[in-house]
């Protein structure tokens, strides 16, 4: 039987289908093979295909040199260290909801949460319930963002929140963690809670709960008066009981409604059947039944009431499967306004989980505004760093935003110096590293000027020390100045010491000094002496040697 | 593929490994930090070439993206692997820089004259050298979007619905960028002089 012959587009189609994670038939892998070995061009392209395939741990065909992937290493984890290193109180404004007392430091470091966590859902309507919440809020109250994941099971996170909702007598805002066992107070609105692999619960009005973590896989939300709906995704390997008035409903993958009238629990039932615990036995309720345990009544819900839980199961799935972006902007100085499609967001610095798209960003203070348009793609992290050099005076007023929802407790007030804590350096080094990067050599010296000169003795100053020290050399033609650079480093020592030494040397070498570049090389040695410039070292010291000798 | 099927064993514990690392660097240890920004250094290089190429912008784009990798380690859960986790990061960044400077970013391998000049003598490891660099110039000709695509699939043998999930589009858009990736490649490489030589084609 002869075989089936194809074409270049047929192959494609076949390897695409491959590409797709589909195995072709026997027949389409001979046909395939039959293709490359006729056609010249697809054979090309395999073989070039073939040479740029990565293999984990295999030798790349042609490696970085050693040098260069070690001087990537060493200054990745300096700047990453530098920035992740903050002072303490940095992050003093965290609160813990677990600690329910004053703020304080968090109590691991590289915690990820700083600042004020927002959730905005996907849909519009959801962004304009909270951020309008939100305005309120951040007037003053708890702001809980600490986010342990070692603990994250004995947590919850507030996806959706009220102003009105409470923990422990402090404001749940949205984003928070709600610390398991201990009440939830909702006096209006809706508060929604993820409970975890996609499950949420949303408490009404006038709602008490508490919600607890028995063990793994199991969320328990006890409703002491209210009401509660639950959305549990099937096949998630999630189970959620919730318990009121003596009543207990476990489910799997379902969305139902318990409240209680008085002392009497109700279950209204939306998808699949809900079996219900009560004293006097065990009672299914169906899609659409809504039974009154009570009274021992089974009805159906009606359609308003089916139309409602409908409308309820889509805002919760919205908000169990919503991939915000997380946006973060700083300012130097700190304090400055931040709007988002002119929705107030907060003061510098700020952390926000915003729906993605197109949005307008405008960061404002006194007379300085400067604003961006961000293509926020979904669970993204988007920074933003801004430098508004002409604030304006003590006395002038904020923006109107600012006014508008700050005006009780403002975090800084008008005209308050810039605030040291907030990572200023940590913005001046990103922007030092942008202006090296777009080859703005003289911008970005000055920017690591600014750093050592407003951080001095901060890890942030010694990693821009070796940074300006290269500049001064090689683009700024100031051997003097990058060796004063380099040496100021040497004397506090760090993790980039052998490339500050290595710049030292090549500071003495541009500058003729002989005698003390030869003991800065046998210093070198001596100090680094498996490097991959000692042989170079020994090199030009062999030279210095050479031309010194009669 | 362009991974390794490890055994569930070996896999759990690699996660578990990879997770203490992780965390570990994320509280500020450097030598754990040092330790992944190593084993990732040439992953994150290798995708970083074929997305942004490989000049002095390369090598600074490799590290920010390790040093964007490192700031978000506290973030690995480990429900991927690591290496999986940070292509994620490293397309992300690395077209986040591509789409701002793509003016200055030029898609230029700056060695490969110096390669060519090796002559015909020279062996299998230069000329697949040259055959990289080259194609790393020619991906350079097709869009942002195919070129993520395509590089990911062909780099590290991520199937559609893979970087699909990882770039956020839809599977059969995924597959129609792998599709037209390879249709426009195969024209550019069965008409580079450099490559077809090389390659065993007839001009």
């Amino acid at each position: 039987m002869s075989r089936r012959r194809i074409d270049c587009r047929a192959a494609d189609a076949i390897w695409v289908r491959r590409a797709s994670g589909e195995i072709p038939s026997q027949a389409e892998s001979e046909a395939l093979a039959d293709h490359l070995r006729s056609c010249q061009r697809c054979r090309m392209l395999t073989a070039a295909l073939e040479t740029v395939r990565y293999e984990d741990g295999a030798p790349p065909v042609e490696p970085m040199d050693e040098v260069t992937s070690r001087r990537i290493v060493a200054r990745a984890v300096a700047q990453a260290m530098a920035l992740e290193s903050e002072p303490l109180q940095d992050t003093g404004d965290i609160w813990d909801s677990r600690a329910g007392e004053e703020p304080r430091a968090p109590a691991a470091r590289g915690l990820k949460g700083r600042g004020l966590l927002l959730a905005v859902a996907g849909a519009a309507g959801l962004a304009v319930i909270v951020v309008s919440n939100l305005v309120g809020h951040r007037g003053g109250g708890p702001r809980a963002v600490v986010e342990d994941r070692a603990t994250r099971q004995e947590h919850f996170v507030a996806l959706l929140s009220p102003r009105a909702a409470r923990q422990d007598g402090h404001l749940v805002a949205a984003g928070n963690t709600l610390a398991a066992g201990r009440e939830v107070q909702v006096s209006r609105g809706q508060l929604a809670v993820a409970l975890g692999r996609g499950a949420v619960v949303e408490f009404g009005p006038a709602t008490r709960a508490i919600l607890r973590r028995p063990g793994p896989g199991l969320a328990e939300v006890q409703l002491l008066a209210g009401s509660a709906q639950v959305l549990v995704p099937p096949g998630r390997g999630l189970r959620v009981a919730l318990n009121a008035g003596g009543a207990r409903a476990v489910v799997v993958g379902t969305f139902f409604r318990m409240w209680l009238e008085g002392d009497c629990p109700k279950v209204a039932v939306l998808h699949g059947i809900v079996a219900v615990q009560a004293r006097d036995g065990t009672r299914q309720v169906a899609s659409g039944q809504l039974l009154d345990l009570c009274r021992g009544h089974m009805l159906a819900m009606g359609p308003e009431r089916a139309r409602d839980m409908g409308v309820a199961e889509d805002k919760l799935h919205l908000l169990a499967t919503s991939r915000g972006t997380k946006l973060i902007v700083e300012s130097i100085p700190s304090g400055a306004a931040v709007t988002l499609d002119g929705v107030f967001l907060g003061r510098t610095p700020v952390e926000a989980l915003v729906s993605p798209g197109h949005r307008k960003l405008r960061v404002s203070l006194g007379g300085a505004a400067t604003q961006e348009y961000l293509s926020l793609e979904p669970g993204s992290l988007e920074r933003r760093s801004f430098v508004l050099e002409q604030v304006a005076p003590p006395s002038s007023a904020g923006s109107g935003h600012v006014s508008r929802g700050r005006t009780a407790r403002p975090r800084t007030p008008r005209g308050k110096a810039p605030n040291p804590r907030d990572r200023a350096w940590a913005i001046l080094l990103r922007q030092a590293q942008d202006l090296r990067r777009r080859h703005e050599w003289q911008k970005a010296a000055r920017a690591y000027r600014a750093i050592l000169r407003r951080f001095p003795g901060t890890r942030a100053a010694q990693v821009a020390r070796v940074s300006l020290g290269y500049l001064e050399l090689e683009h700024l033609g100031r051997p003097t100045a990058a060796l004063r650079h380099f040496r100021a480093y040497l004397a506090r020592g760090g993790g980039l010491a052998e490339e500050a030494a290595w710049g030292e040397i090549r500071c003495l070498r541009a500058l003729g000094r002989g005698a003390e570049e030869r003991r800065a090389l046998v210093r070198f040695l001596a100090r680094h002496p498996d490097s991959l410039r000692a042989s170079t070292a020994r090199k030009w010291l062999q030279e210095l040697g050479a031309r010194s000798s009669p | 593929m362009g991974r390794s099927e490890p055994t569930l064993q070996a896999s759990t514990a690699r996660h578990r490994e990879d997770l203490r690392l992780a965390r570990a660097a994320s509280l500020g240890d450097e030598a754990a930090a040092t330790k992944i920004a190593q084993r990732l250094l040439p992953r994150v290089r290798s995708t970083v070439r074929y997305l942004a190429g490989d000049g002095p912008d390369g090598a600074d784009l490799v590290q920010d993206v390790l040093v964007e990798i490192l700031r978000s380690l506290g973030a690995f859960e480990g429900r991927s692997s690591l290496e999986t986790w940070a292509d994620r990061i490293t397309v992300r960044v690395a077209m986040k820089r591509l789409r701002r400077d793509r003016k200055r970013l030029s898609l230029e391998v700056h060695d490969v004259d110096a390669l060519q000049a090796l002559g015909p003598g020279a062996d299998r490891q230069a000329q697949t050298a040259i055959v990289q660099a080259r194609l790393a110039t020619l991906l350079g000709q097709l869009t942002e979007q195919r070129r993520v695509a395509f590089v990911l699939h062909v780099v590290h043998g991520y199937t559609a619905p893979e970087i699909a999930r990882m770039t956020g589009s839809p599977v059969n858009t995924v597959r129609d960028r792998i599709k037209h990736a390879r249709r426009k490649l195969r024209e550019l490489v069965a008409s580079d002089p450099v490559l077809v030589p090389l390659l065993g084609g007839e001009p």
